[in-house]
């Protein structure tokens, strides 16, 4: 059955992806933007719909209270925390859109949803989640988005709904194709008391990640951190925000990037408190390290607070090579310099997931093991 | 005849009961040319005329007209939709010649200044004063022995038909018109300010202060500071600018430009107090050479709103910088303001700290920039803003930016925003503070960098601000 809400919204991107630009703002007083833009131009040009979804949930969902349901039946609605006339590349997802996963977790357990080939010819690949979890319930996921097609501009949109008092840990691994550039868009709403535990890690091609998480509902918590390597030539724009609307919350949000040589970073975003979410309290750390010549870093943390009612607000920012001291230490005790670079690297990367519940930080784990091997 | 100079002015300025005593309100003040309509060619050459400038000023103004019609408004400047070009006077000469004497001043014009203690500063604590009046330096002196030793301190336009190769050089070349529309504007209608040379290993021990002071509603100034510290030589130049509240808003587009050769050092302080009719946008830049040293101070009190973004780029091995914003919004009023810093040398250092006050609905934006470029080994780079927001309705904003190309280096950047906590009011009420008696201390102390530099008629001065802001009725809400 096919969704009129659905079709308005491939409408409305159609409509909105030839009347709109990239970014409204430019990103700084010397950058105009931060992610390459031009180069999504090509994509952009007639895209057709895609032919499937390409997502897979790996999980016995009847069995552990986790329900999975089409776009097509309407039961939760699209496009409500992501909206397809912000920017010309969500424009552009929603014109491809062939449908969305939602998922609905009704009770505890473990989940994985798994990003598939299978898109067609459309020189967009949209992948679009809605990821419910009902009140009072501890969830894990993982979403595991590390290998899959090269042949288009890969989009990946998150809409997830966190009930009250409900526990989430949530893993994302991220590489997507290094020949072409994609866009991630993970956008959370939490009620009251919900807790959210979230780790990132990526690495690719031309990339631009933003994460938004709303703190809605009053006393929510969000723990998140972030850790992206950026390998010659590739370019990477992570963008981690939070916004305070409800009261007594708490977020600390950390990014960290490695810069090999020749390669591009960003780890920037806002934190912000307005005025009903008083009495709220945000920390946000971001830096970049370059381990090589040729390397570009870019750090950008913001803050915006709307009142004075504010238990703490601040941002940390730090870019640099390692410590002469540090490495002194390591090769004073047996290693080489790429050893001791290695190790440090590999410590300040894992730091950024050592929230998570014991099953997801073993798993990041390995998978920064794994990036640094690739 | 005129009256001789009180030299108890500081004094009486310290019995102000409120902050609308301090500023006083607008007065009349005898003008002789007033120019004023749509920003074109006809207003650019009319100036130029008045001024009697050479033909390669002309042609500098024209070029940067050019570029005001083709920029763009940047995007991120909020509240600037207020100001209406055509309605303002982009010139206005007070009727008043250039003295050495304050005796000679018309009387209205006279007692704008010693309201501020500025004839006693002066004669004080100081190498030397430039006053600016409306568009126009009205006082212009400087100590004999700085004379002596080659010192150049003179009204911009004395110096552009005296010293045109050193001005060709610098000016309007360290702060490009073509860097905003509002640069260019700047250039296109400069009139008034200081051009400071100090020569090779010349140390000024006293400061050097430019004064600029609005008199009326709806005009324009547009003031340019040029400061050349050749070789091993050090100066510390003051900046202040007042206004009288006014009838409707005024609009200031000054430019600073600061050049330090080979170890030279170079200190810049600005003390802002205008009126809260006043618009004032800053145009302030620094280039630091081999070893040199460039240090912007800005106390940002005054004002509707203020822009303003100290720059230094560090285009010498081990120049060094250091840049402190601090600014003061207390009532609706936005004060957006930040520092740039570009290392384009090795073993490059610098450090932004930025503090500010929301307080009654204020606003406060820091807006930074530290860029290191490829080749800066082993640069370091520091920045620290710390926000304080009084009360529920007030905010703060800070939007960093740290781009770093060279893998030597390091940047460290620490923010944190916060209210004043009930310990700390408690224990200043338990000794007999009023609330706003104990708003004032907290800021006097967060302005500790910036006083401890100044002459101690200045920082009564600002004491006394500051307190008259914070009391009851001085309060602006």
């Amino acid at each position: 059955m096919a969704s009129e809400a659905l079709d308005l919204l491939r409408f409305k991107g159609r409509d909105a992806l030839n009347r709109i630009d990239y970014q409204k703002y430019g990103d700084s007083p010397t950058v105009k933007y931060y992610t390459k833009w031009k180069l999504f131009d090509k994509y952009l040009v007639n895209p057709g719909i895609c032919t499937s979804i390409g997502l897979m949930v790996k999980s016995d969902f009847e069995k552990v209270g986790i329900w999975k349901y089409s776009a097509h039946e309407d039961i939760y609605p699209i496009g409500k925390l992501i909206r397809p006339d912000e920017s010309k590349v969500i424009a552009s997802h929603f014109a491809s859109l062939r449908d969305s996963l939602v998922v609905e977790i009704r009770d505890a357990g473990d989940t994985e949803i798994k990003i598939g080939d299978g898109l067609g010819s459309s020189s967009i690949h949209a992948r679009h989640i809605i990821l419910i979890v009902e009140k009072r319930i501890n969830a894990n996921i993982i979403i595991d988005a590390t290998n899959y097609e090269n042949d288009a501009l890969e989009t990946l949109f998150i809409e997830g709904y966190l009930g009250k008092r409900s526990k989430v840990n949530l893993l994302v691994l991220n590489s997507p194709p290094s020949g072409t550039p994609s866009i991630n868009i993970f956008r959370f709403a939490l009620d009251s008391h919900a807790s959210l535990n979230y780790g990132y890690i990526g690495s690719g091609g031309l990339m631009h990640h933003q994460d938004d998480l709303f703190i809605l509902g009053e006393k929510a918590k969000i723990m998140a951190g972030a850790a992206f390597v950026s390998h010659r030539g590739r370019k990477i724009d992570y963008v981690s925000s939070v916004i305070h609307e409800g009261p007594g919350g708490e977020s600390h949000l950390s990014s960290q990037g490695v810069i090999f040589e020749d390669g591009y970073g960003v780890a920037r975003g806002m934190a912000k408190i307005t005025r009903t979410g008083e009495w709220s309290k945000t920390v946000y750390e971001a830096g970049v390290v370059l381990l090589g010549e040729g390397g570009k870093g870019y750090v950008s943390p913001m803050l915006e607070i709307d009142t004075g009612n504010v238990l703490e607000a601040r941002h940390e920012a730090k870019e640099a090579s390692f410590g002469q001291d540090q490495l002194f230490y390591l090769m004073s005790r047996g290693l080489n310099l790429e050893e001791a670079k290695y190790l440090l690297t590999y410590g300040l990367l894992s730091s950024k997931i050592s929230h998570l519940s014991e099953g997801l930080k073993e798993i990041a784990d390995e998978y920064i093991k794994k990036l640094f091997l690739s | 005849m005129t009256e001789a100079v009180k030299t108890a002015d500081v004094e009486e300025l310290l019995r102000y009961t409120s902050i609308d005593e301090l500023y006083g309100w607008e007065w009349e003040y005898a003008k002789e040319i007033e120019i004023r309509g749509k920003i074109g060619r006809d207003i650019i050459e009319e100036i130029s005329k008045v001024k009697k400038e050479p033909e390669w000023m002309l042609r500098l103004r024209l070029k940067a007209l050019e570029l005001f019609n083709k920029l763009p408004v940047p995007k991120w400047l909020t509240g600037i939709e207020e100001i209406d070009l055509e309605e303002i006077a982009a010139y206005v000469k007070p009727r008043a010649e250039l003295t050495k004497e304050w005796t000679d001043l018309p009387d209205e014009i006279r007692k704008a200044y010693e309201k501020l203690g500025i004839p006693e500063i002066e004669a004080r604590f100081l190498s030397g004063l430039t006053a600016v009046y409306g568009s126009e330096t009205v006082y212009s002196k400087m100590k004999e022995k700085l004379e002596e030793k080659g010192v150049i301190i003179l009204p911009m336009e004395e110096a552009v038909q005296k010293y045109p190769d050193l001005l060709k050089r610098y000016f309007a070349r360290i702060f490009p018109p073509s860097d905003h529309k509002f640069a260019a504007l700047h250039v296109a209608l400069w009139s008034g300010g200081a051009f400071v040379y100090v020569p090779k290993g010349v140390k000024i021990e006293q400061p050097i202060e430019a004064f600029f002071f609005i008199g009326g509603s709806l005009e324009g100034q547009f003031e340019h500071t040029l400061v050349v510290a050749d070789e091993d030589s050090y100066v510390h130049f003051i900046e202040g600018c007042s206004a009288p509240l006014l009838k409707k808003y005024s609009f200031h587009d000054g430019m600073v430009e600061l050049y330090a050769a080979r170890n030279a050092h170079i200190k810049f302080t600005t003390l802002q107090n205008w009126s809260r009719d006043i618009i004032n946008f800053n145009n302030k830049r620094g280039i630091a050479k081999e070893n040199a040293i460039i240090e912007w101070t800005e106390g940002s009190i005054g004002s509707k709103i203020t822009y303003t973004y100290p720059s230094t780029i560090l285009a010498g091995e081990g120049a060094k910088t250091s840049n402190i914003v601090i600014g003061i919004a207390n009532g609706p009023y936005l004060k957006d303001t930040g520092s740039k810093v570009i290392h384009a040398a090795p073993n490059t250092a610098s450090r932004i700290i930025s503090k500010s006050i929301s307080n009654n609905g204020g606003i406060n934006i820091y807006r930074g920039l530290v860029r290191i470029n490829k080749g800066a080994y082993n640069s370091i780079a520091n920045v620290e803003c710390d926000s304080l927001i009084l009360d529920e309705s007030s905010m703060a904003y800070t939007y960093p930016h740290n781009q770093i190309e060279e893998p030597t280096a390091t940047v460290s950047h620490e923010a944190k925003t916060g209210r004043l906590s009930e310990d700390q009011l408690f224990y200043l009420s338990s000794r007999g503070l009023s609330e706003g008696e104990a708003k004032s201390l907290i800021v006097i102390g967060m302005l500790k960098e910036i006083l401890s530099d100044l002459p101690l008629e200045f920082v009564s001065i600002l004491n006394r601000v500051i307190q008259l802001e914070f009391s009851e009725v001085g309060g602006i809400g």
